[in-house]
């Protein structure tokens, strides 16, 4: 694992929550970087919107510390914050206008009129979305709601900015676009930010850091690089990558012998042990020759996918998907799998990497 | 195909004719210019609204029901709203417990209610007292109160207090500035519905009012025992069956209440 | 307070727990024949608003169109006009002298006046009359969450029209009917303003005796015990019409 950051803007200390005797939160760590922006990624009920709540202040943990800037806001109630948080379904008011909206936050900061009219224009500007301040939110597409949401919550000039799956409600058209445009604005304002998605390909194009949680437990805080090359666990392999990394179990050295399988000498080591491979369909090669090293398997189905074809294949009684290069054709469904020379190798029980050993 | 949906539309308006001819019989009949309404009237003419207006004791019985109808009303829809929120955003526990608990009044009959208050009050002395009467009225009203507003408020998305919470309101200012304004609907219909339950309730009234505080149902019903149908009491009825009827059909117009029950 | 009794002529409680009471309104014929009286008028109230809510729910959730605001309030009017004020329009529609006796005797159909007040037909236009919205409230909403194609599709299947209402209408709105059936059979048992007057005190029902006992005799524990056997009775319904939704949920 990499170390964490040097400075620490928001540091996430041994939070930990329960719902009932259900725990949700195993006393989290989390350093945020000054200016980063960090995607918590990871599937539905992972407890990444309720680490958000709670460092939102709208929901209370139930152990553990949070310092922002140095400062304890643990016990700091959410008006207290300087926390902008945009909603999922963007809980914009409906009763009041776009530009009403957006200047609530400041409204409720008492500040000048001409200084609220002021900055609830730049906010706007900012998503540009100048010229609809009079609007009632109903009268906009999702688009435009989320980019009101957006405006409202960096309007406050928050110290964070919180993001929970802003992209879930809009169509994945407008969903790509919307990310760029997240990456900019994150960009011009230098807001610390802090998004929550389930969306992978979301979390590798936008982050600086990528934080996988499972089981109300972070299980790895890396560079979008980082993560997808170097998945620190079974199931960060698989959770990443579209499609994910193929998990596959290693037969006995016997079984092997059978197949007539030579595995490359990093793995040979694991055969008939407690261990999984995790093959990236990139990485993997099919060729109809056998090479060295290489692993008899069947052809079952090439699937057409426009930029790619993925093929699918059955080896030792184990589907795998193989990305395949632009030029190759295949005729025959008996083919060689050639791995890579150092795959990942994973616990089957616990997930854990057994090799190779980590860094640092 | 034609032949049905000309007898369906003739059964339909035959239903809701039967729904409006007592009111519109009674509006009808207060314009009759005899002492004793018949059909067909001899003259008609305003006689009776004019002495209706005129009358001491009605003026009174009128004004005596709708301050104890808005004071019920007003009680009803603040304890209603603080219930409903409970019920709706509270962590409250026990909640099919405290639901039923709280419209269990809607399905028991006011007969029963009647009875019970009646002897509660007795005990504890306060028969025939404008207080007791507002209480009374208030827990006939609260049950349709929490109901409607239960409605409305599972209808407005808690997050927007969160997001106001997030933007620096303080609790009770978040709710001020985007729950309740968005409840106002609901608080008004259930406001009307509470002062139209009160205003018009005899069975409760009847029982409990002592001689010293007469409500305008309870005048009215004496009136009909007693001396049978007479022209002022159809004169008053009408103009508050037409009052009613305004009232019931701007709510529907602003603010669909057939769709809030 | 229904166990505890009230000698003769005292207005005085007597809190030795008893069954005096009850055993009189067991043992008087008054009240049994008052009580059967009164559940024979609950169930026809019952089936006539049934019989005249079924059309018209049905027609108001799939014909009334943008007039169904309007239509749905004009069946409010008996809830929010209290008992008093349809009842007092009641009386001069249907007295000696009313609107239709009046109609029919100038039109010389009849020559002696209907008795359409201080009878069992009177009431029972007015109970009708004021527990129908009870009825037409959740038929509608049971027929609103019925998808529209149903019918469509059951005359694909070759039903006929009958058919279709026997066996897929009558089935699907059977929650709302029996709620509504519950709520109005309740409504007239206990209802006593309307069986007073339009009753004209000669029908007595349950509801006006325990109210003469409360109000005009003051035996407080006997009324506790007419009310108590109203509830009773109130139970029992409540629970057949639960059991009754949820044979229906699951056929």
């Amino acid at each position: 694992m990499v170390p964490p950051p040097m400075t620490s803007y928001l540091k996430i200390d041994a939070i930990g929550k329960s719902y009932g005797t259900t725990r949700v939160l195993h006393d989290v760590r989390l350093d945020v970087a000054p200016g980063d922006f960090t995607v918590l990624l990871g599937p539905s009920g992972c407890g990444k919107s309720t680490l958000l709540r709670i460092i939102a202040g709208l929901l209370d943990s139930d152990s553990g510390k949070l310092v922002l800037q140095g400062d304890d806001i643990t016990a700091l109630p959410a008006w207290d914050r300087d926390i902008g948080l945009v909603f999922q379904n963007y809980a914009l008011f409906p009763h009041m206008t776009v530009a009403e909206n957006v200047a609530f936050g400041l409204d409720m900061r008492n500040l000048p009129k001409a200084e609220i009219k002021a900055r609830v224009a730049e906010a706007l500007d900012a998503v540009r979305l100048g010229d609809l301040g009079d609007r009632k939110p109903a009268a906009l597409s999702g688009g435009q709601q989320q980019r009101v949401a957006i405006a409202r919550a960096i309007a406050i000039k928050p110290r964070l900015l919180l993001l929970d799956e802003p992209l879930s409600n809009l169509d994945a058209v407008l969903r790509a676009s919307v990310r760029t445009e997240l990456r900019d604005l994150h960009d011009r304002t230098g807001i610390t930010t802090i998004m929550v998605t389930h969306d992978q390909a979301e979390a590798l194009s936008i982050a600086d850091r990528v934080v996988l949680m499972n089981e109300g437990r972070i299980v790895q805080n890396d560079t979008p690089e980082g993560i997808y090359r170097e998945p620190a666990s079974a199931f960060a392999a698989s959770f990443l990558g579209s499609p994910p990394a193929n998990l596959f179990p290693l037969p006995t050295a016997s079984a092997a012998q059978t197949t007539g399988w030579t595995p490359p000498p990093a793995v040979a080591g694991h055969l008939g042990t407690d261990a999984l491979l995790a093959l990236r369909p990139e990485a993997l090669k099919l060729t109809e020759e056998p090479t060295p090293h290489a692993l008899p398997a069947h052809l079952k189905r090439i699937e057409f996918q426009g930029a790619d074809r993925l093929a699918h294949v059955e080896a030792l009684g184990h589907p795998l998907i193989v990305r395949l290069s632009d030029d190759q054709t295949l005729t025959r469904p008996d083919v060689w799998l050639t791995l890579p020379d150092t795959p990942r190798v994973f616990s089957k029980t616990t997930g854990a990497l057994i090799a190779p050993a980590t860094k640092g | 195909m034609r032949l049905k949906t000309v007898l369906w539309a003739a059964i339909t308006f035959a239903v809701l004719a039967y729904l409006i001819a007592p009111i519109a019989v009674l509006i009808y009949s207060a314009f009759d210019d005899g002492k004793f309404f018949r059909f067909p009237p001899r003259e008609l003419s305003l006689r009776w609204f004019r002495e209706a207006l005129a009358s001491p004791e009605y003026r009174s019985a009128v004004l005596n029901s709708t301050i104890l109808a808005t004071i019920a009303s007003v009680l009803s829809v603040a304890f209603g709203l603080m219930a409903a929120l409970g019920l709706t955003r509270g962590p409250l526990r026990s909640r099919p417990i405290v639901e039923i608990l709280l419209l269990a009044p809607l399905t028991l009959p006011l007969v029963v209610w009647a009875i019970a208050l009646m002897q509660i009050y007795a005990r504890l002395g306060l028969s025939g007292s404008v207080g007791g009467l507002i209480l009374a009225h208030t827990i006939i009203t609260l049950p349709l109160s929490v109901r409607i507003l239960m409605a409305t408020l599972s209808n407005i998305d808690p997050n927007l207090e969160d997001a106001a919470r997030s933007l620096g309101a303080r609790p009770l200012r978040a709710f001020a500035r985007t729950t309740l304004p968005l409840a106002m609907p609901g608080v008004l219909t259930s406001a009307a519905f509470c002062f139209l339950i009160s205003f018009n309730d005899v069975v409760v009234t009847t029982f409990i009012a002592g001689a010293s505080w007469m409500t305008f149902p309870v005048r009215m019903y004496s009136q009909l025992r007693g001396q049978g149908v007479d022209p002022i009491t159809l004169a008053i009825g009408a103009m508050i069956v037409a009052l009613i009827l305004v009232i019931v059909a701007l709510g529907e117009a602003r603010f669909k209440w057939s769709r809030r029950l | 307070m229904s166990i505890w009794s009230q000698p003769t002529g005292s207005l005085i409680v007597d809190p030795t727990p008893t069954i005096k009471n009850y055993a009189r309104i067991a043992g008087d014929g008054y009240y049994i024949r008052g009580l059967l009286r009164t559940l024979w008028l609950s169930l026809a109230t019952t089936a006539l608003a049934a019989l005249l809510a079924l059309p018209l729910s049905w027609w108001i959730v799939r014909r009334a169109g943008r007039f169904r605001g309007l239509i749905l309030t004009l069946v409010l009017i008996p809830m929010v006009c209290g008992a008093l004020l349809p009842t007092l329009g009641l009386m001069n529609l249907l007295g000696p002298l009313g609107v239709i006796n009046g109609t029919l005797k100038s039109l010389g159909l009849i020559d002696r006046s209907w008795k359409l007040l201080g009878n069992q037909t009177g009431i029972l236009i007015g109970l009708v009359h004021a527990f129908l919205p009870l009825m037409v409230l959740p038929l509608v909403s049971a027929l609103d969450r019925l998808p529209r194609d149903v019918e469509g599709a059951a005359m694909s299947l070759g039903a006929k029209r009958l058919q279709v209402w026997r066996r897929i209408i009558l089935p699907l709105s059977a929650p709302g009917l029996i709620a509504g059936s519950a709520l109005v059979f309740c409504a007239a048992l206990t209802s006593f303003v309307t069986p007073l007057l339009l009753g004209q005190g000669k029908v007595a029902t349950f509801a006006t005796m325990a109210y003469q006992q409360a109000s005009l005799v003051l035996d407080w524990p006997f009324a506790s015990a007419l009310a108590m056997v109203m509830l009773a009775i109130l139970a029992l319904i409540g629970t057949a019409a639960w059991g009754a939704q949820k044979w229906a949920a699951e056929t």
